[in-house]
């Protein structure tokens, strides 16, 4: 008998618990074809898994592919907002997409958790809507973040750049503020247009020969990034820093001897020294069978971890009162710590993380190595490189 | 006939149907189904002379460009206006320098004007360049359906044109420029005129198509409005509804969308191998496209 009634409040108990339980759907709404997409998918799926472990709430996420076009996304938003008829959607990582979902989501009023979108165009679009959170810093901190480096390369006896651009948006969008900001902390500047996946840079490469850069300094997509390593050599350019700014970096690039000692920015490494992170990457190896190099995996993490914890606090599905949670919340991160402000332009209220998150990084033995800022470096920045 | 009458008619009635909690997800999608069906039929119209064209997403992209840069001054009818001309007039000026090269070499220099189009959009100081340019809502928004009746209206004027010149004599003339020039010659039938007649008709449709889509997105970015996937999707659908037709383009538009976005949601992942199969498949088994269903039953003339 006491046995049977030893069961029975267990059974209640845990009938209890679920009823407390605060359950919520949320939208996701990525380009899960994509390396980043699929990387932020999996960061999401983790940190939803974190939070549902914890027992207090339970998220439940209704996936959909933006197809990373704005006529897929269009669509695909509506169907989230009135087909699962979600108040939260976790998405935007292309600046083009997310500024096309700028009106159905004040039609629809979601609370918007955005990822990516780092164009200012977007946080324009988006200045007149109070449940838009841009966790992602925007562009000028990029911009910002790879200037503070630059100064420091200056002061380190930098002072040519030649600039490589690639001539779609992607390159040429920020080419002449970059330009501009270069020469104002001193550098004489070359720069150069070409056209990505040509694999033929011995030309350019030749001719910028004659400037003596200090460092080449090259905006383009992975697959730029091997021939301008073996064709800086091979023409015996002799700069003292390859850097280098595509959006992602060729896979296994770090097991190439050509990749030593060439630097680039990232938000976050797998390397990074703190507690979160070396939680979050062994969750992702535990889960995923694999460590991700994307950051846009972490990044997914975070805003689960961040909306589980509003959601625990309001207590309640409520997205006003999920969002005011939200813009509470203060949290150690894998990029570091996180609470919401007022965008820096003004513009937006709810801004997470700005330049402080990116980081230098060079290629360093086989691996990428975090070295400047001075504070989060892991090796010493090896300048002037050996290429 | 009236198979497009009746798709015509089931677009337009549409929003005033019982589809519950699908409704806005439905009427969202048709409106990019429409756009790109209006586009195919636009790219099936120069296809009956004969010319395969790859400048078609150039042209939508140059309407959906000029449209979102005029509809601020000028109002959203008079600037979609504006995109279609802009659109039938770049194609005036690339048929006078190419429509005498046939096949694979038009091909060719309509791809290379695609690119041309591309990079001074990029590079032009009024379009927002690489950065993207924000275009305002049909009506400034004021009619919340406004949008997708431009879309039925642009897809009907496609259909209805497409129809009208099925029935016209130019129908005679563009079948025997395609089957061949040199005997159409003899005809008396003035090529090159017929073929940069039907440029022109075709590449104002596909602006038309364009100015309505950037007023559908909001946002219009070099690589989107120029992206050479949307000149490929042009050339696809007519193949896999039916080349030369009116209901070939038009069903082929509709099916395809859908059964992209079906295969999208339920799918998720790796929907484009499911998505290519059936296209190959068909391509192999119905080589004159949906439409030859329609014929072998014996059903009107398409």
């Amino acid at each position: 008998m006491r046995k049977v009634w030893m069961v029975l409040l267990a059974v209640l108990g845990l009938a209890g618990l679920a009823l407390a339980q605060t359950t919520v759907r949320v939208g996701v709404l990525l380009p899960i074809s994509t390396v980043a997409g699929k990387a932020a998918l999996n960061g999401v799926q983790l940190g939803v898994d974190q939070v549902n472990a914890g027992g207090k709430v339970k998220i439940e996420l209704v996936v959909v592919d933006d197809g990373n076009a704005p006529a897929t996304a269009v669509p695909a938003l509506t169907k989230l907002m009135t087909v699962d008829r979600v108040d939260i959607v976790i998405g935007g990582l292309a600046s083009g997409v997310t500024f096309a979902l700028s009106g159905p989501v004040k039609q629809y009023q979601p609370l918007f958790l955005c990822i990516g979108a780092a164009s200012s165009v977007v946080e324009q679009a988006f200045s007149d809507y109070n449940r838009f959170f841009h966790y992602h810093p925007w562009d000028y901190h990029n911009v910002a973040a790879a200037l503070e480096f630059f100064k420091y390369l200056y002061d380190s006896g930098a002072r040519r750049v030649a600039i490589l651009y690639e001539d779609g948006p992607f390159g040429s969008a920020g080419i002449q503020t970059y330009r501009q900001q270069l020469e104002r902390q001193g550098y004489t500047v070359q720069a150069e247009p070409f056209k990505s996946g040509s694999g033929s840079f011995t030309a350019i490469l030749t001719r910028l020969k004659g400037f003596r850069p200090d460092i080449l300094y090259w905006i383009g997509y992975d697959v730029d990034a091997l021939p301008i390593a073996a064709q800086t050599r091979q023409v015996g350019l002799e700069p003292k820093l390859i850097y280098g700014a595509p959006p992602a970096w060729p896979t296994g690039f770090e097991k190439n001897n050509l990749s030593n000692d060439i630097a680039g920015m990232t938000a976050w490494l797998p390397s990074v020294a703190n507690n979160e992170s070396r939680r979050f990457v062994n969750l992702y190896r535990r889960k995923f069978g694999e460590v991700t190099d994307e950051y846009m995996a972490p990044m997914g993490y975070v805003i689960a971890l961040s909306l589980g914890r509003a959601l625990e606090a309001a207590g309640s599905t409520d997205k006003d009162r999920i969002a005011a949670e939200l813009a509470k919340v203060q949290m150690d991160t894998p990029f570091g710590p996180l609470s919401f402000k007022p965008s820096d332009t003004g513009r937006t209220r709810f801004q997470g993380f700005n330049q402080s998150i990116w980081l230098q990084f060079q290629y360093l033995e086989g691996s990428r190595r975090p070295v400047f800022p001075p504070n989060r470096a892991a090796r010493p920045l090896r300048f002037p490189g050996n290429y | 006939m009236i198979l497009v009458g009746l798709l015509l008619l089931v677009a337009l009635v549409l929003p005033g149907l019982p589809l519950g909690e699908w409704r806005a997800f439905l009427l969202d999608t048709a409106q990019f189904a429409f756009l790109i069906s209006a586009l195919a039929l636009a790219w099936d119209l120069l296809a009956r002379t004969g010319q395969l064209s790859l400048a078609h997403g150039a042209f939508f992209g140059l309407g959906a460009y000029a449209a979102a840069l005029a509809a601020p001054a000028l109002g959203t009818l008079p600037a979609l206006l504006v995109g279609g001309v802009v659109a039938g007039a770049s194609s005036l000026f690339l048929g006078l320098a190419t429509l005498r090269l046939h096949g694979m070499y038009f091909a060719i220099a309509t791809l290379a004007f695609s690119e041309v189009m591309r990079t001074l959009v990029l590079k032009a100081p009024f379009t927002g360049g690489a950065i993207g340019l924000p275009v305002q809502p049909a009506f400034g928004g004021a009619f919340p359906l406004g949008g997708y009746y431009l879309a039925v209206g642009v897809l009907a004027l496609a259909a209805g044109i497409s129809l009208l010149l099925s029935r016209s004599r130019l129908h005679y003339a563009m079948a025997a420029t395609r089957q061949g020039e040199a005997v159409a010659r003899v005809l008396g039938v003035p090529v090159i005129r017929v073929k940069l007649l039907a440029f022109m008709i075709s590449a104002f449709l596909a602006g038309l198509a364009g100015g309505v889509y950037a007023m559908k997105t909001l946002f219009l970015s070099p690589y989107d409005a120029f992206g050479l996937g949307r000149a490929v999707e042009a050339l696809v659908i007519p193949i896999f509804g039916g080349l030369y037709t009116t209901t070939g383009p038009l069903l082929g538009g509709l099916i395809i969308v859908s059964l992209e976005t079906w295969l999208r949601l339920r799918i998720g992942e790796g929907y484009l191998v499911v998505y290519g199969v059936i296209l190959v498949l068909t391509i192999l088994f119905l080589p004159r496209g949906l439409v030859s269903l329609f014929h072998r039953k014996g059903a009107g003339h398409a």
